[in-house]
């Protein structure tokens, strides 16, 4: 076969896999969903750029000016105590404690209650669903009347003859709080999850393991927590790319608070989006808060490449 | 031996519904004061002896309530119906159709759905302002209805993947075209999914606040999540109470559609990352 006959061979083959008709239909049926992803996701991101190299914002509102890099420079900007720093700090590590701490706190009920003995673990479970199943938007708020200084609270702690504590004036407080209310709302995702994951444990993995003279503890670490670990991990890279920008739970509930002095943008729980939100709501600087949000978004990609790297459960999915 | 494991499987138990019940209070403690008489914090104490209707006949009567549960409704409606109609071909055409580029496709919705669309919160503000949109309910709607167009169409992907190729090929070999077997044959199959689509997307613009605080300046407009609001923050008065009545009316219609569809959210969420 001639080198021709033979190219023009295999052109005929690639030809093959994607029919005429094929191709048609394909574009056809994936216009709405690239119609929708070019509009709502690419032209707004692209334009959320362009906007970050002017000084759009409230004093200049209708006549803005390309101003280059100005507004990163501003962010970047070390000797000036840009709040870029602290918050990017805080967002980190409230990123990787709450995410942890949901995943962890959920895997250990849906465990616990995985117990064959108890024959009506099914109702608990379908008690623990409800913070999940309560619209965030309002549980949060609700939360946030509750940790109020004269919230039920406090008013449970005075039973005990312990003063009201102002919980969101506390740096301290505000952060743990915030934590701990977005675990009871995670929480019960990550047992329905974790429960999903233990029931497709082939149970003979167990059998097998016992004819071996292997204990309860030694089972759990070997077959039943790697086995977990490999189907949920691909969760928790969306959870991690969730919490970064989880918006509402610090919003909601401490409003970001507390803030140092009068003077600040930013408190102690907010997040970069929240740090954001504040930037475009109080300052009015448009300029400024695109440039955070093109930041906000880079660090995402680079939290999601990161994290993809680390936890290779995805490779299987291709 | 046999005592011992009963009076273990006792503790467990102990255990377990103490946990129920610490978890649950805070539910069950606003549920409880919604029918609490008076308004503030300082409403007698954790457990009442009253029982009143007042702060829902107030927040039915004296507020906006259910001009903001109409909006919600109108908000989560419209943006599920827009995602469902824009996702359901492209998650056909990602399932079963071949084409060069897809599977980069595949990958570059994955990602792209973990992307938050608030980073662009001043574009889109800009964009609805220079489409006239700004303080609409249809702004919002176009937002979260074509915003969530990635991840629906991975979602609907990946169930269709689930169904197997043969029924749609005994349809090719009939002679129907794509656009035939799709509605002929796939389309009423992928009801179940369609449905959870819906109410997912319907749930998630119900809980949306930053997007309507940003495009939206007129209280009539807001939606539930952001007009209660009122109730917690404002500097006159804390009307804790009716916020809880609020809250209690709010959640219920979520509660009852999240748990009917539970299973098949949790399905949604965790197919293709945790195989049965």
């Amino acid at each position: 076969m001639t080198y021709r006959a033979f190219s023009k061979k295999i052109s005929l083959q690639k030809k093959a896999i994607y029919p005429k008709k094929q191709l048609k239909a394909a574009s056809l049926f994936l216009f709405p969903t690239v119609f929708a992803i070019t509009v709502s996701t690419v032209i707004p991101s692209l334009y959320n750029i362009f906007i970050s190299f002017t000084n759009y914002g409230l004093n200049h509102y209708f006549e803005y000016d390309f101003i280059g890099v100005e507004n990163y420079k501003k962010i970047f900007n070390l000797t000036q105590n840009s709040p870029f720093f602290p918050v990017l700090l805080w967002t980190i590590a409230w990123m990787v404690l709450s995410t942890l701490l949901n995943y962890f706190i959920g895997m250990f009920i849906a465990i616990f209650l995985n117990n064959p003995n108890l024959p009506e673990r099914n109702i608990y479970r379908g008690l623990l669903i409800i913070p999940w199943a309560l619209p965030g938007v309002i549980a949060i708020q609700m939360w946030h009347g509750m940790l109020g200084t004269e919230g039920v609270l406090n008013q449970f702690l005075g039973m005990f003859g312990i003063e009201a504590v102002s919980w969101f004036n506390s740096v301290f407080w505000s952060r743990f709080w915030v934590i701990i209310v977005n675990a009871w709302i995670s929480f019960p995702y990550f047992m329905t999850i974790t429960y999903a994951a233990l029931q497709s444990i082939p149970t003979d993995l167990y059998e097998a393991a016992e004819i071996d003279g292997a204990g309860k503890v030694y089972k759990f670490r070997k077959i039943t927590l790697p086995l977990l670990n490999k189907t949920l991990s691909p969760l928790i890279i969306t959870q991690f790319a969730f919490q970064f920008n989880n918006f509402n739970l610090i919003f909601l509930l401490t409003r970001g608070g507390p803030r140092n002095s009068l003077g600040d943008y930013f408190g102690s729980t907010d997040i970069l989006v929240s740090y954001t939100f504040n930037i475009m709501r109080e300052l009015q600087q448009y300029g400024l808060t695109a440039a955070y949000g093109v930041i906000t978004f880079f660090i995402t990609v680079l939290i999601i490449v990161f994290t993809t790297l680390c936890l290779k459960g995805l490779k299987e999915e291709f | 031996m046999n005592r011992l494991k009963k009076k273990n499987i006792w503790f467990v138990r102990m255990l377990a519904i103490l946990l129920v019940v610490v978890i649950l209070f805070p539910f069950y403690y606003v549920v409880l004061t919604s029918f609490k008489p008076g308004s503030s914090f300082y409403s007698g104490s954790v457990f009442p002896k009253q029982f009143t209707l007042d702060n829902y006949s107030s927040l039915i009567n004296n507020s906006k309530f259910l001009l903001w549960v109409k909006n919600s409704t109108i908000l989560g409606g419209f943006s599920a119906l827009l995602t469902v109609v824009v996702t359901m071909f492209g998650g056909y055409a990602f399932s079963r159709l071949r084409f060069p580029g897809r599977k980069y496709g595949i990958l570059f919705l994955m990602v792209l759905q973990m992307f938050p669309t608030s980073v662009a919160m001043v574009a889109y503000f800009k964009m609805l302002q220079i489409a006239g949109l700004l303080n609409t309910l249809t702004g919002i709607i176009l937002i979260m209805g074509l915003g969530n167009a990635a991840f629906g169409t991975w979602i609907i992907r990946n169930y269709l993947n689930s169904i197997p190729t043969e029924i749609d090929e005994a349809a090719y070999i009939d002679g129907a075209n794509y656009w035939q077997t799709f509605w002929k044959v796939l389309f009423p199959l992928m009801m179940p999914i369609l449905a959870t689509q819906f109410i997912m997307t319907f749930i998630g613009v119900y809980n949306e606040y930053m997007f309507s605080v940003i495009l939206l300046f007129d209280p009539s407009k807001y939606p539930v999540g952001v007009g209660i609001k009122g109730f917690l923050a404002s500097n006159y008065s804390v009307n804790w109470t009716v916020f809880c009545a609020a809250a209690v009316l709010g959640s219920l219609p979520i509660i009852i559609l999240f748990l009917l569809l539970q299973k098949n959210i949790t399905n949604g969420l965790t197919k293709g990352a945790v195989k049965s």
